[in-house]
C-alpha cells in the first residue's frame, strides 16, 4: 500500500498506474492500458465517486492520524485532514514500525506502538510492543518500553490504563508509577478507556464461546457484554457520549462473511449495523469528537495481518447511517432500512484516530526579524 | 547325541535370550516424563483427553487463539488437584504441534505430544488460572458448563496407558 496515493481514486487503478509508469515499451503500454481499462469496468467495488459536500465538512474537521505502509516495508505514522488532504508524515523511521497512534482528549499528545521492522504488524498484537508517547506533531517522543501493552488515556490525559497478564494497571504519565490495578475481567486485548473515565471496552474472553465486546466498569466486578457472544467481534472504541460502543462484528466461524461495522449501546441491549460491505472487512472504527462522523477501513483480506490485508480508510456521516457500503443485494435484503453508499475514501491506512485539536498541524517556519 | 543335546541347548538358550529381549522391550508403559513436565508450572498430572468438541481446533492463521479441552485426571504429580477430578485446560495453538506452537505471546510452551486426538493420556505441567499466564483470544466450546478458572497447560507430552 501506499501512503502517498491521494484519496479518492481506487487503489487497484492507483497500483496499477504505478507498474504502467515504468513501462516504456509502447506495445506493453497499451497492453497495459487495456488490461487497466478492462480492470476498472470488471472491478465490482469501485469506490464512490468524491462527495465533494461530505469532502467540504471534513476539510477542517480536525485532523486524524493512522499508520500506513512506505515503499521501503516498515509502517509510518501520517496525519492528514479527514478529507484526505494535507496528508504528511509523523514518524519517518526504516528500523521500526509505528501503529495503534491515538491523541490524547485534548488531542495535543499521542501515544502509539513502536515495532522492529521484521516483526509483523497485527491487528490483534500491536499493542504489546514498545509504547511511545509523543507530542501530537510528532515531535519529542519517548519511549516508555513493554511494560505497557493496551495502553489507553485518561479523560485527563494524565494518567494510561493499560492491559496486562495480571489486570488493568492505572499508570501516573509523568512518573511512570502504577497507582492502582483493577481485573481485567477477561479482557484481552484493544483495552479502550471511556471519556468520561468511569468504564473500560475491550476485547475479552469469557463472555460466550468466542472473544467478544466487554464493557468494565471502574469499581465493578463483573464485565458485561455489549456485542453478540457466538460470533468473532473485536476493535471497540468509544463514542464521545461514553454511552455507546463502536465495534467490528465479525463473522461466525465456518459461516463466512465479512466483518461489518456496528454500535451498540453500552449495556449491550441495542445493537444497529453502522456500515457493511459485501466484499470488505470493516474494522478501525473511530468517531469524530462530535459525534457527527464515523471514521472506519475496510480490508479485502480479513485482519490479523495488516501487511497483506489492502486495507484503506474511509468516512461517512453518522446521519448517512446504517449504510451499505456497495451494491451488495444480499446485505440490501439483510439490512433493508439502510441509506446507499454516501461515503469518502481516504486511501491506504489503518487504525486511525481522531482528534479536532490543531496541535497536529505543521509547525510554521521560524522567521527572521 | 551329543550334537542334538548341543542343538537343542543353543536353542534353547536362543529362545531365552529371545524372551528376555522381548521382556526387555515391553518396558513400563512411556510416562511422559521428562524434565520439563516435572518442573514447569506449579501443577503436574496425567489426565485423559476426554473430547475434542467440534470446532474446538482450527487452523486459521489469522487467529492465534488458546481453545479449551476437557481432561479426566488419572494422577497427580504435583499441586493441588484431585484425582478423577475434571478439569478444563487452555492450549495455545492447538493444531500445532505442542513444539512449535509458542511464540511471543505464549513463551515456554511446549512437549511431545504432535496431534491431540480424544481419549490419549496426557502428561501435563500447568498453570492456574489461565489469565494469569495468557492474555490472548480464547475459544471455549465449553462456556457455561464449567466454573472456576481454567488451566494453562505449559508442558504437554503424550503418556501411554
Amino acid at each position: 500500500m501506499d501512503p502517498e496515493r491521494k484519496p479518492g481514486g481506487h487503489p487497484d487503478n492507483h497500483d496499477r498506474y504505478q507498474a504502467m509508469k515504468t513501462r516504456t515499451f509502447p506495445f506493453l503500454l497499451c497492453v497495459s492500458c487495456l488490461t487497466l481499462v478492462v480492470a476498472a469496468f470488471a472491478d465490482d467495488e469501485p469506490a464512490p465517486a468524491r462527495d465533494p459536500q461530505l469532502a467540504a465538512e471534513l476539510r477542517t474537521h480536525g485532523w486524524i492520524a493512522f499508520s500506513a505502509q512506505t515503499p521501503h516495508g516498515d509502517w509510518d505514522l501520517f496525519v492528514m485532514r479527514p478529507d484526505g488532504s494535507e496528508r504528511r508524515a509523523l514518524t519517518d523511521t526504516r528500523e521500526f514500525s509505528e501503529a495503534g497512534v491515538r491523541f490524547s482528549p485534548d488531542g495535543r499528545r499521542i501515544l502509539y506502538y513502536r515495532l522492529g521492522k521484521t516483526d509483523v504488524l497485527n491487528n490483534n498484537t500491536f499493542g504489546t510492543f514498545d509504547l511511545v508517547l509523543a507530542d501530537a506533531d510528532g515531535r519529542n517522543a519517548v519511549v516508555y518500553g513493554r511494560d505497557f501493552p493496551w495502553a489507553s488515556w485518561s479523560p485527563d490525559g494524565r494518567q494510561l490504563a493499560s492491559l496486562t497478564p495480571k489486570g488493568i494497571n492505572i499508570v501516573d504519565v509523568e512518573s511512570r508509577k502504577i497507582l492502582r490495578t483493577l481485573p481485567r475481567q477477561g479482557i484481552m486485548e484493544q483495552l479502550i478507556w471511556s471519556p468520561d473515565g468511569k468504564t473500560f471496552t475491550g476485547t475479552a474472553n469469557g463472555l460466550g464461546t468466542y472473544w467478544t465486546i466487554g464493557r468494565l466498569a471502574d469499581g465493578e466486578a463483573k464485565i458485561a457484554a455489549v456485542s453478540e457472544t457466538e460470533r468473532y467481534n473485536c476493535s471497540p472504541d468509544w463514542c464521545p457520549d461514553s454511552q455507546h460502543i463502536l465495534y467490528a462484528r465479525g463473522i461466525i466461524p465456518k459461516q463466512g462473511g465479512r466483518a461489518q461495522l456496528w454500535i451498540a449501546s453500552a449495556d449491550g441491549r441495542d445493537r444497529t449495523m453502522l456500515f457493511a460491505e459485501e466484499g470488505r472487512h470493516i474494522y478501525g472504527a473511530c468517531s469524530s469528537p462530535d459525534a457527527k462522523f464515523v471514521l472506519f477501513t475496510r480490508s479485502v483480506a480479513d485482519l490479523g495481518a495488516v501487511g497483506k490485508s489492502q486495507t484503506t480508510m474511509a468516512v461517512a456521516r453518522r446521519a448517512d447511517t446504517p449504510m451499505i457500503g456497495d451494491d451488495s443485494e444480499m446485505l440490501r435484503q439483510q439490512f433493508p432500512g439502510a441509506q446507499p453508499a454516501r461515503w469518502l475514501d481516504l486511501g491506504p491506512g489503518w487504525e486511525p484516530h481522531w482528534t479536532l485539536s490543531e496541535a497536529p498541524a505543521p509547525r510554521q517556519p521560524l522567521t527572521k526579524e | 547325541m551329543q550334537s542334538w543335546l548341543f542343538s537343542t541347548g543353543r536353542n534353547a538358550a536362543l529362545l531365552l535370550a529371545a524372551l528376555a529381549l522381548a521382556s526387555c522391550n515391553k518396558s513400563a508403559p512411556n510416562s511422559g516424563e521428562d524434565p520439563q513436565v516435572t518442573s514447569l508450572g506449579s501443577i503436574e498430572v496425567t489426565a485423559r483427553l476426554v473430547e475434542i468438541p467440534e470446532g474446538a481446533i482450527f487452523q486459521r492463521e489469522l487467529y492465534d487463539y488458546a481453545t479449551i479441552l476437557k481432561y479426566e485426571v488419572v494422577t497427580v504429580h504435583r499441586g493441588p488437584v484431585a484425582k478423577g477430578a475434571i478439569i478444563y485446560v487452555g492450549h495455545y495453538n492447538p493444531w500445532k504441534p505442542r513444539a512449535e506452537a509458542g511464540d511471543s505471546r505464549a513463551k515456554g510452551i511446549g512437549g511431545t505430544l504432535r496431534e491431540f486426538r480424544a481419549g490419549q493420556l496426557h502428561r501435563l505441567a500447568l498453570e492456574t488460572p489461565i489469565d494469569d499466564h495468557y492474555m490472548g483470544g480464547i475459544v471455549d466450546k465449553y462456556f457455561g458448563q464449567h466454573t472456576g478458572p481454567a488451566f494453562w497447560a505449559v508442558w504437554t507430552n503424550l503418556a501411554e496407558n
